[in-house]
């Protein structure tokens, strides 16, 4: 009998002796998973996910602290079919001037913030008075507007047809119903003014879009979560065609699932974009395991065994396996703690606990289930076996294949992982913060719109820090400034300057007339150009939306420009910083670091099969059907010009450690039919017994992946979309690859002891 | 005159609604409550105007025949805010009281009920430049259900008499 597991699965033989005692205990445990569910929480700030020890990353860091003002804000964009009229524009008034009642709103900015310059009796009107002028007039007052530096291409489209209202909140924490009852207070009022001017009025924005992520994952933990229990049940059903197999397969999994969503709750670790596939995995990964040991519990009753024999069987045969194979999801999980990123590195840890749970739970409720619902159970004739008949001539068709291809298909498959690895190494790696977006969420569309009418979706900053306070803008925020204003390829540079420009000041030295500047600015626009301390600038700019490779190149020229800036000015510290320039920096970094972290999964558990069959021949011909599911997936995209996402390498990750299982499964019936048997004759009983399971168990955590389908967000999708892909060809890896391997090197073994 | 201190002003348009004899016995019951309305403001003669929306309410306390009341006005980057209790007294048609304007600090209110008028003298001084504040605010009631108001103010830097503000309002 070969060693696996670490002797874990002995739990189950506890549970088979007392289970009544074991249920008993599982349920006070649920009671208290039930109230931690109660308390789960959300997260929607995909912005974490890059959060790493990079200059980037600190400088950001440093943003935060010294202008936190960037806490919650809102936007409005507001269109309208041909440009503003006199009517439109007072809708727009009325707005601006009513949102600030709502509770919660801290400034509101809009095109009737722009003031003009300082007259001759000291008064700064606004450029669109009290009193609109007649209809005929106001298209030149609107291009007048647009010429306006605070509002033109930034608040205000070229076409005249678009603005922006932007509403900043306090920071009211991350809380769903807090989020949406500041919404839909604004919500309300824009429905109000908005049709009857002909305005169409879109929220957007950080608050916006966190919501709408928000809602997503509330959304998906109960409809993934209960779509794929309800695709799991169904497989069973056809697989095993008797409701009291189906409860034992199907209830360990939703314990487990429950089990995990407590702990999130009670450890008030909230469900974010990323963690939110860790119910779904849980969920197929306890029904595949536990339909193993299903499937061997029945086979042991049509044999004629008494019910605690059958399953005293299943726990000493299966357990090991099921031990082994949770064992090497878990190292696959805890490799991500090799990563860089807070984010991901949580989701290692998390992700190892998950499979944990879910081991724990099968093993322990498939036994003390079994030996209450399975008492009397007599095993029938059944449409299931009809199945079961023809998965095992698939199998047998898929024996003969081997056999008789044996050379061929190793060939075949040692010169694909070579190929297919070399695209693994030579793909690069990407990063898009859209992917953790809502889709259909109308807050993402409007990104493409602000890009394509405005300034630029896009933002980032440059964090210009001094030794010592100063009223006055320093000079080498000044010659930055006047220096990215001439960059091809950004937008609108925003800094103090731009106020300076505006009011017609150009002595910056003067601290009266500065500070004079300051006190005329719009409310809200102080705080976001020099900290309280008056010792960090601020420049925010602008940059269209791209991909996270194409606006890093935009910054690396950007810091070619700024280098001799700051060789002209030591006693300062210019640093690029914000979410975009956080992400387009730590993205290649991350991503890579998972790629080299899932290399050492890969090997780490080669060793422990190699360590626990105690073959390291059997532990090396398993890395071939285990690494050739990865290698494709990566020279698929190599072929087809693609890159390595965060979520694709996240979700290659996790896969390799349950496609394992598949091997695990294999070589683990090979040790025990190889007994007393020559090789071919234990490799087609071994594929006659694992086949069926492995087919039904893929089949099911597949489906399992494809209930992702239902979620808005493109990341859980691509997550989904992977998952299947991997664990489909690890399926035929192992039923097809590895027996061929294990052949030839036994063919090869022979032909050398001849000679 | 700024803007501020002219806010203050505009605040005691409330206090003369305590002060009508049409709000005598269930009349000050009635105004209690919440009002909007918006209207202009205008810091200094030849000043430009600004629109501003603004929120009032408050509460009449029969036996003590004191009325507490809180209003605040927001414009494109201005807000002003005015709290503080009046009290009312029915035989003279008087009306006396406090008002403090956030930011800009306590004031002296002092006037008469005629008619569907209120008609009050304000006094005080900016906490923060120390000049005399002065003004004479004036309202109108049509009905139960609305009131428009105005403030004519003088302007310390010539001494001229403009309007600083005049809003309607609604329940």
């Amino acid at each position: 009998m070969t060693r696996f597991g670490f002797g874990l699965e002995k739990i189950g033989l506890v549970c088979l002796q007392r289970p009544l005692t074991s249920i008993a205990m599982i349920f006070l445990t649920c009671i208290i998973a039930f109230y931690g569910l109660l308390h789960l929480t959300f997260d929607g700030d995909p912005g974490q996910v890059f959060r790493a020890d990079n200059a980037v990353s600190r400088a950001t860091d440093r943003q935060i602290k010294a202008f936190p003002f960037d806490g919650e804000q809102l936007i409005l964009l507001v269109e309208s079919k041909k440009r503003y009229t006199a009517k439109q524009l007072e809708a727009i008034r009325a707005l601006h001037l009513e949102i600030q009642f709502i509770d919660g709103v801290t400034g509101v900015s809009s095109i009737f913030s722009a003031r003009e310059k300082v007259d001759k009796n000291g008064n700064t009107p606004t450029i669109l008075p009290s009193d609109l002028p007649a209809e005929k007039d106001i298209p030149a007052l609107l291009e007048k507007l647009y010429g306006h530096p605070l509002i033109g291409d930034l608040m205000l489209s070229k076409d005249l047809t678009s603005s922006m209202i932007i509403i900043s909140f306090q920071a009211t924490g991350t809380g769903l119903e807090g989020v949406a009852k500041s919404l839909n207070e604004v919500r309300q009022l824009t429905e109000l003014v908005a049709p009857p001017a002909g305005l169409d009025i879109v929220q957007t924005g950080v608050m916006a879009i966190r919501y709408d992520v928000l809602k997503s994952l509330n959304q998906d933990v109960h409809k993934l979560n209960v779509a794929g229990a309800l695709l799991a049940i169904a497989v069973c059903f056809v697989f095993f065609r008797n409701m009291r197999l189906v409860i034992i397969s199907a209830i360990p999994p939703l314990i487990a699932v429950l089990w995990l969503l407590g702990v999130f709750g009670l450890t008030d670790r909230p469900v974010t974009a990323m963690n939110n596939v860790l119910p779904t995995l849980v969920l197929v990964i306890a029904f595949c395991d536990a339909l193993h040991m299903v499937q061997t519990i029945r086979r042991g009753l049509a044999l004629g065994k008494n019910i605690k024999d059958a399953v005293r069987k299943a726990v000493i045969d299966v357990g090991p396996a099921c031990a082994m194979t949770s064992l090497t999801t878990m190292v696959a999980c805890a490799s991500l703690i090799l990563s860089s990123s807070n984010a991901v590195r949580e989701f290692g840890a998390a992700g190892a606990g998950s499979v944990f749970l879910a081991f724990i739970a099968v093993i322990t409720l498939v036994p003390a289930l079994s030996m209450i619902l399975l008492k009397n159970y007599q095993v029938k004739e059944t449409k299931s076996d009809h199945f079961n008949n023809a998965l095992d001539r698939v199998s047998g068709a898929i024996w003969r294949f081997v056999e008789t291809r044996t050379t061929a298909i190793s060939v075949v498959s040692l010169i694909a992982l070579v190929v297919s690895g070399y695209a693994y190494f030579n793909t690069g790696t990407n990063y898009d913060y859209r992917h953790f977006l809502s889709q259909a969420s109308p807050a993402n569309r409007a990104i493409d719109k602000i890009d394509e009418k405005f300034g630029g979706a896009d933002v980032f900053s440059i964090l210009v820090e001094t030794q010592t306070a100063s009223v006055s803008p320093p000079p080498i925020l000044v010659a930055a400034h006047r220096k990215l204003e001439k960059v091809s390829g950004i937008r609108f540079v925003f800094s103090f300057i731009t106020a300076l420009d505006w009011l017609g000041t150009t002595d910056t030295n003067d601290a009266d007339a500065v500070a004079d500047v300051i006190a005329r600015l719009p409310k809200g626009f102080r705080d976001r150009i020099v900290s309280r301390d008056n010792k960090t600038w601020l420049m925010t700019i602008y940059i269209p939306n791209e991909t996270a490779a194409q606006t890093r190149i935009a910054l690396d020229r950007i810091e070619l420009e700024l280098g001799p800036i700051r060789t002209a000015h030591p006693d300062a510290m210019l640093s690029i910083s914000g979410g975009i320039a956080r992400s387009a920096y730590s993205s290649p970094l991350v991503i890579g670091g998972l790629k080299f972290s899932l290399a050492v999964a890969v090997l780490i558990t080669i060793l422990m099969v190699g360590i626990f069959v105690r073959s390291m021949k059997f532990a090396l011909l398993s890395a071939v059907p285990n690494l050739l599911p990865l290698t494709l997936v990566a020279a698929g995209l190599y072929a087809t010009g693609n890159t390595f996402s965060l979520i694709g390498v996240l979700a290659l990750t996790i896969a390799f450690g349950i496609a394992i299982d598949n091997t695990i499964h294999v070589v683990n019936r090979l040790q025990i039919e190889k007994q007393g048997r020559s090789l071919p004759e234990a490799l087609s009983r071994t594929l006659s017994k694992t086949g069926p399971v492995l087919f039904a168990a893929t089949l099911l955590l597949a489906s399992g992946m494809v209930v992702t389908k239902l979620s808005q967000l493109p990341s859980i999708r691509t997550f989904g979309n992977y998952m299947s892909v991997v664990l489909v060809l690890a399926l035929f890896a192992a039923v097809i690859v590895l027996p061929a391997l294990i052949l030839m090197t036994e063919k090869l073994k022979g032909n050398s002891d001849e000679n | 005159m700024k803007t501020k201190q002219l806010a203050f002003l505009t605040g005691f348009f409330i206090a003369s609604l305590t002060a009508h004899p049409i709000f005598a016995g269930e009349l000050p019951e009635r105004i209690s409550g919440v009002w909007v309305g918006g209207g202009l403001i205008r810091k200094s003669p030849g000043a430009p105007s600004e629109r501003v929306r603004c929120r009032f309410s408050s509460k009449w306390a029969k036996r003590a025949a004191t009325i507490s009341l809180r209003y605040i006005c927001l414009g494109i980057d201005i807000k002003f805010e005015t709290t503080g209790t009046l009290k009312y007294n029915q035989a003279g048609q008087a009306i006396a009281g406090k008002l403090v304007v956030v930011g800009i600090g306590g004031f002296r209110a002092s006037g008469k009920v005629k008619g569907d008028k209120v008609v009050m003298n304000l006094s005080g001084k900016d906490k923060k430049s120390g000049k005399p504040v002065n003004g004479t605010l004036a309202i109108a009631f049509k009905g139960n259900k609305s009131f428009r108001s105005s403030l004519t103010a003088t302007d310390p830097k010539t001494g001229k008499r403009f309007q600083a503000f005049k809003a309607s309002f609604k329940r």
